[in-house]
């Protein structure tokens, strides 16, 4: 229960700050300023580009440009680098065995194992790649508001049923999480020693149920109170910016570059 | 001026899904103009009937009339009457306190620039003009309620029905609230308030509906908070002036502070 409870806040946290990180939305940044469609198409294209590549070089540069992105929106990159960091880091333990691996010339030997150049090779671009498309991801994510992501998706013909539910999983996701550390939170108050395995068990059964009974509670109310805004099971939102101005030009001719380089690359 | 009858309803009962009566026999009628507070202990059914008089919920029993009309169109009722519910966390589910004023503005398809200069005025009078950027949770109680209320102002309803609205503010938070609730009073709006607080009541209603599972009396706040019997045996506390007015034999029982500071002056020639 103790560890279940611990997960629950560690996870409730990393949501709570990528919530946070909406604020950064609001800045009057570069990013912020480009038209919603071509930033999320623009940055779609730069992540088929990472994907598609197996140059090192323009990987880095890429990260690079996603970073300078991120100054120029005025994003602190102390609270930028840390929402993202432990997902590259999860690639590289994930794909770290392929050094041995790879099939290939061995650049070292290490415990009695063939470190082969291929498997290094292979080891960074994937790491490589990872970061940079989730550093891409992270910026888009970081400048533009969950609202003016739905608007954009409908407006780019997304099936409305699938962009509502985002929307809709999207809202309910962090109400339901406050309800669940509440929950938590007053079981711990009143829990003065340890319960044993079987004892801690049972209660989880039991805050599991009750947190199913209050979350439907808390779902009827806050659709009540959609509905009393004028809900009718479709979300309408005002979009942000809606013209093509001279920051969504100059993103365009940055991105364009990069295409260029990706180009020239695979020369 | 003639008023219009901007609300009425009759014998409504609510049977709650387990059997439970929420209210019953409970008759209400609204006009426009008027600033009116439901009254009762916990549980003696004030939210099911401000839900019901908000078209949240239907009666088990009974009708509600909006407006005149025999039946209203949904988005039309929501339009002109907004309705605050008693937990603001049920009200700002959006990422930013802002999107949660915008949410109902969006959904009505009220014009953006229309929707700017309402958010400009509400952020003003409310003090919310710092919060409007963070996510709700990061919000005091207070903080919360006051953000609600936007969220519901933003509509620019014609009838304001308010759960509870005070339960969390401080004083001077409240005491803002109620200035502007009262400026919008003396525009044209028309206000329904529930409360178990009745020290606010004489500052923001002029009738009073007593509710405790029924109807138990209507009729003008000054009467209804000043029958301390009536109070007292519906669970609820008399208000501390009432009761030192009460004790003191002050003909005119004081209601408000200003009041009281007039009537002990008169009585004791301070």
């Amino acid at each position: 229960m103790v560890e279940l409870a611990g997960t629950i806040k560690v996870i409730s946290k990393l949501l709570r700050d990528f919530l946070v990180a909406e604020e950064y939305a609001y800045r009057e940044g570069f990013l912020q300023g480009v038209d919603q469609k071509v930033k999320l198409m623009a940055i779609l294209l730069l992540i088929v580009l990472a994907v598609s590549t197996q140059n090192i070089f323009f990987l880095l540069l890429l990260f690079l440009f996603s970073l300078t992105m991120v100054l120029l929106s005025k994003v602190s990159l102390r609270m930028y680098l840390p929402r993202f960091g432990f997902i590259p880091i999860f690639a590289l333990i994930i794909v770290l065995p392929w050094i041995f691996l790879m099939p290939g010339q061995p650049a070292l030997t290490f415990i009695g194992l063939n470190v082969t150049k291929p498997g290094i090779m292979y080891v960074i671009t994937f790491t490589l790649r990872v970061t940079a498309c989730v550093s891409c991801v992270s910026l888009l994510l970081f400048t533009t508001r969950v609202s003016d992501l739905l608007h954009t998706l409908k407006s780019l013909k997304i099936p409305s049923p699938l962009v509502d539910m985002f929307g809709l999983v999207y809202r309910y996701l962090f109400t339901f999480l406050s309800e669940l550390e509440r929950m938590l939170l007053g079981r711990e108050c009143r829990v003065v020693s340890d319960q044993g395995l079987l004892k801690n068990w049972r209660d989880g059964g039991n805050v599991v149920g009750n947190f199913l009974s209050r979350t439907f509670y808390r779902s009827e109310n806050v659709y009540k109170a959609m509905r009393a805004r004028g809900y009718d099971g479709s979300f309408k939102t005002y979009p942000r910016n809606d013209k093509i101005g001279k920051k969504s030009i100059v993103f365009m001719a940055l991105v364009g570059i990069m295409v260029g380089i990706w180009l020239v690359t695979r020369l | 001026m003639a008023r219009d009858k901007v609300i009425e309803a009759k014998n409504l009962k609510y049977r709650y899904p387990d059997g439970t009566v929420g209210i019953e026999k409970v008759d209400f009628e609204l006009w426009s103009g008027e600033k009116v507070a439901i009254i009762g202990p916990n549980g003696s059914g004030k939210s099911t009937l401000l839900e019901i008089l908000g078209g949240l919920i239907e009666p088990t029993e009974g009708y509600v009339k909006f407006f005149g009309k025999e039946s209203i169109d949904k988005y039309e009722l929501r339009r002109r009457v907004g309705i605050m519910l008693q937990n603001p966390d049920d009200v700002l589910f959006n990422p930013t306190v802002r999107e949660d004023l915008e949410f109902g503005p969006a959904q009505l398809q009220m014009e953006k620039e229309e929707f700017n200069k309402i958010l400009e005025g509400i952020s003003q009078l409310l003090d919310l003009k710092l919060y409007l950027n963070k996510p709700p949770f990061r919000l005091s109680k207070g903080e919360k309620q006051k953000a609600a209320l936007g969220s519901v102002l933003a509509l620019k309803p014609e009838v304001l029905l308010l759960d509870e609205p005070f339960s969390a503010v401080d004083i001077g938070a409240k005491q803002s609230m109620i200035k502007y609730l009262n400026r919008l009073n003396e525009d044209g709006v028309t206000i329904v308030v529930t409360a178990h607080d009745l020290t606010t009541v004489p500052l923001l209603a002029d009738r009073v509906y007593l509710l405790n599972k029924r109807l138990i009396a209507e009729g003008s706040t000054r009467d209804t908070l000043t029958n301390a019997e009536l109070l007292k045996n519906n669970g609820l506390e008399v208000p501390p002036l009432v009761e030192l007015g009460l004790r003191l034999g002050i003909n005119l029982v004081p209601l408000t502070v200003d009041e009281a500071v007039r009537r002990l002056r008169e009585r004791f020639c301070l």
